[in-house]
């Protein structure tokens, strides 16, 4: 059975969540289910709007754009029912959620995780994680991310940004750390890897031309076998942060790749194999 | 005569051995005269027939009138266990008014299943709900034990927490969940198989029709008919589902209305818009709230809304003061953002709607506070009525700010009874859990407040809170807080008058004055004169609501 990979972005208040997931949107992001907490910030261009009812928005590209509701739990459910399911989830997580727990429910029956990217905004951490009300919630996002994107690094002061990314390391040493905007951060999520890295993707919006990663597609000279990937994978440098794409395997099936940071999910698929595309900071 | 003494047809008498009215102006009666279904007058005999009314209905004669009970903080849900069996520790009415036993073993749960198995054509789910082990010295329930009710039938059964679910084997063969099952929240034997446990939502919904199948409970028409039933059964004439969202569609308010303005809809029902989405949204409830109210009816009502800010103390997740929890660990959770709950609330504050907000902890009893503080300074509602709701830990300086501030409390005293113990020995220890659901504080420090059953978290009733703030005894016989412990008759102007209040519905409901509903909980004995600590034994008729008499169709 083929499964729905699902991305969980984490982070508090201002980290940046909103202006992800509108340029995933606005990057050519297609057939995606989106699942937003703050659906009246979504900012989305009226014309590609094809259809709204209740808290659904379908688009024009395939996309659907649905709110968390009061259960997760049946919004998932719900658009798993729908007729094409999509090719990919993303789930904005609220400003306290642990996203660890908002990732949980990608063990419902036809998901699977493919990540979860916790925002944090260097201009505030430090602030955030010394508020009593708030050390908790921001300890938790942390701690759950599998990579961690530190925001507003342009503007932060120098000492700011790297007492943020320390304390980041403190609290989760396995996290892979990207010191990327928003924007930037679209990079990882948008491309479906079965186009690989197409070159009609629209630009980003900031208007700049090169993205904060290289990337090259690998292509396997034999198909591997389930456990030679894996260790490829696993083996790949730390600054391989990102890893997509349907690589055949040694068995003839063709398996759906998705790592981000350490974690890593091989899942079935009826996609054509497309190499896999590694996506590498600096 | 003038014309308000010319008897129209829907006139009618009442007499009673006693009348309570919950005015203290005039605080008993022995007869009440209705027209159009209002108070004409409570009084003797004679004062209520000088208006001209000559139909005296004496079916009530021997029984004792109140005040409709009013309850501001109940959900839709406690109509559930009309389709879904119950399976708890204490016994509990049924909306069709009978009485199902506790649950006392899992030996006995796996019995009940396999009742229900034996009518049930085999691979059909079979989901029961309600079930409550913190009371049970058995071992842990498992799949094992369910296995023994039935090996051809899922079997899904519903925690009272609403955290957890216990389901057999066949449940964890039909979706595949087997050993070391990658899902957090999937319980495993020590041999690393699946012990049936499913925790929290995420893993419950692994068990994806069982946990669908209880989830649309909650829009089904019937169990608002259902929930009707329950609350008529337990003496309630104002009913809140706190924290709805079935009405923000057109579809959804209207099979709403036409369920509740049926004339044997039992009572009346408010509805808590719930808030949830994001603060940019809340304009648009606001709108939808407006909407509502211009063509419900008086059987429906949207006075107000919910927000929740935590979870629940005795799971964990309610966010506390120093020194925080007394064993265990601190899963303390904020559902919405501190430093947004002012943005969340504004609109509705603006627009003069009443906000009940879910403050388990006393720290989030705080930030709810401070927050209705920052709304004040910016925008001036001296009436607002703004309720702390559980405020299980409000400290005293929170009350007297709270009290400051024009705001309310509604307490989940009868957590004293069925938590209490633990509370005392697990989560918070003795000295604050006899300070827990303060009503005696409050009302030595002038915070006006109510009490409420959270149904069906716990069964509905005001006797029961009554009897709960009365006289602060848990479910092991001891009394915690005998402070906290507060007369009958302030218990009964917290159930009726007081809950109204907090509800923007005193001018309605929740005393019998004239021109109000005539609106009253039929009960055989007097909560006044009975031995305290028997209040919560007292046999409930049923109700009056606007003249109109629902019995309870169990009672004698």
């Amino acid at each position: 059975m083929t499964r729905i990979p699902v991305f969980v972005v984490g982070g508090y208040l201002g980290a940046g969540k909103t202006t992800f997931i509108n340029e995933c949107l606005n990057r050519g992001l297609r057939n995606a289910a989106i699942i937003v907490n703050d659906f009246g910030e979504i900012n989305i261009d009226a014309s590609i709007i094809s259809a709204r009812h209740g808290d659904t928005l379908e688009l024009s590209n395939g996309c659907v754009c649905c709110s968390i509701g009061t259960s997760l739990a049946d919004t998932l459910f719900t658009i798993l029912d729908r007729p094409t399911p999509p090719d990919m989830i993303i789930i904005e997580a609220s400003g306290v959620a642990d996203p660890a727990s908002v990732a949980a429910y990608t063990h419902l029956q036809g998901l699977v995780l493919a990540g979860i990217i916790v925002m944090v905004d260097a201009m505030n951490a430090l602030e955030t994680a010394r508020n009593p009300l708030l050390v908790a919630a921001f300890e938790r996002q942390v701690r759950a991310a599998h990579l961690v994107a530190l925001s507003k690094t342009d503007i932060a002061a120098p000492t700011m940004t790297s007492e943020s990314r320390d304390l980041v390391t403190s609290l989760n040493p396995g996290a892979a750390i990207v010191a990327v905007d928003a924007l930037a951060l679209a990079d990882l999520v948008v491309d479906h890897p079965a186009s690989g890295h197409d070159s009609t993707v629209p630009p980003r919006t900031d208007g700049s031309a090169v993205s904060a990663f290289t990337s090259r597609v690998h292509r396997f000279a034999t198909p591997p076998s389930l456990d030679v990937l894996r260790e490829f994978l696993e083996s790949l440098p730390q600054n391989a942060v990102r890893a997509k794409g349907a690589v055949e395997t040694s068995d003839g099936t063709v398996v759906l790749v998705h790592k981000s940071g350490r974690h890593i999910t091989t899942t079935p698929t009826s996609l054509a194999p497309t190499g896999l595309v590694i996506i590498s900071t600096g | 005569m003038t014309k308000s003494h010319q008897q129209t047809s829907s006139d009618v008498i009442y007499t009673a051995r006693i009348i309570r009215t919950a005015n203290p102006s005039r605080p008993t009666g022995a007869a009440i005269a209705v027209r159009d279904g209002r108070v004409l007058c409570v009084g003797t005999l004679e004062e209520c027939q000088s208006w001209g009314i000559t139909n005296v209905d004496r079916r009530f004669e021997g029984k004792v009138l109140t005040a409709g009970f009013v309850e501001a903080h109940s959900h839709v849900m406690a109509g559930m266990f009309h389709q879904i069996p119950y399976v708890g520790w204490f016994r509990r009415r049924m909306p069709n008014g009978e009485w199902v036993d506790g649950v006392r073993s899992t030996a006995e749960l796996a019995e009940r299943i396999a009742a229900i198995a034996a009518s049930t054509p085999q691979g059909e789910s079979i989901i029961v709900a309600g079930f409550d082990p913190i009371y049970l010295d058995t071992e842990r329930l498992s799949r094992h034990h369910l296995d023994e009710a039935t090996t051809s039938h899922p079997v899904f059964v519903f925690h009272a927490s609403g955290h957890l679910a216990t389901v057999n084997s066949f449940t964890l063969q039909k979706y595949d969940i087997g050993p070391n099952h990658p899902a957090p929240g999937v319980g495993f034997d020590d041999d690393g198989t699946p012990n049936g446990e499913l925790r929290e939502p995420a893993a419950m919904g692994l068990a994806r029709d069982e946990f669908r199948a209880i989830g649309r409970v909650v829009f089904d028409p019937a169990t608002l008919v259902q929930f009707g039933a329950s609350m008529r059964n337990a003496g309630i004439t104002t009913a809140t589902d706190l924290g709805s969202t079935t009405h923000m569609t057109v579809d959804g308010f209207e099979r709403m209305k036409k369920t509740v303005a049926s004339d044997d809809f039992p009572v009346r029902a408010v509805v808590a818009t719930r808030v949830v989405g994001s603060p940019s949204d809340m304009n648009a409830v606001v709108d939808r709230i407006l909407e509502c109210r211009k063509d419900s009816g008086d059987k429906l009502l949207f006075p107000i809304v919910k927000l929740v800010l935590d979870g629940s103390i005795q799971g964990f997740t309610a966010v506390i003061e120093w020194p925080k929890y007394y064993t265990g660990d601190d899963h303390g959770l904020f559902l919405v953002p501190p430093e947004q709950v002012v943005d969340f609330l504004r609109p509705f504050h603006v627009a003069g709607i009443g906000i009940h907000c879910h403050c388990n902890g006393s720290t989030t009893s705080q930030v709810f506070i401070d927050a209705i503080e920052v709304l004040l300074r910016e925008s001036s509602w001296p009436d607002h009525r703004h309720t702390v709701t559980h405020a299980q830990l409000m400290t005293p300086a929170q009350m007297r700010k709270a009290r400051n501030l024009g705001m309310s409390a509604n307490f989940f005293v009868n957590h004293v009874y069925y938590w209490g113990d633990q509370h005392r020995d697990v989560t918070v220890g003795p000295d604050r859990a006899h300070g827990m659901n303060a009503c005696g504080t409050a009302d030595r420090i002038g915070l006006q407040f109510s009490f409420h059953t959270d149904a069906p978290v716990t069964p509905p009733g005001h006797l029961h809170t009554m009897w709960c703030a009365v006289n602060r005894l848990t479910a092991s016989g001891k009394v915690l807080g005998e402070n906290e412990r507060i007369s009958v008759d302030r218990a009964f102007h917290a159930a009726t008058i007081d809950a109204a209040y907090q509800l923007h519905l005193d001018h309605v409901v929740g005393s019998l004055e004239v021109g109000k509903f005539a609106d009253m909980t039929v009960l055989e004995a007097d909560p006044y004169e009975v031995a305290p600590e028997t209040i919560r034994d007292i046999e409930i008729w049923g109700t009056v609501v606007g003249g109109v008499p629902h019995p309870n169709p169990a009672a004698k």
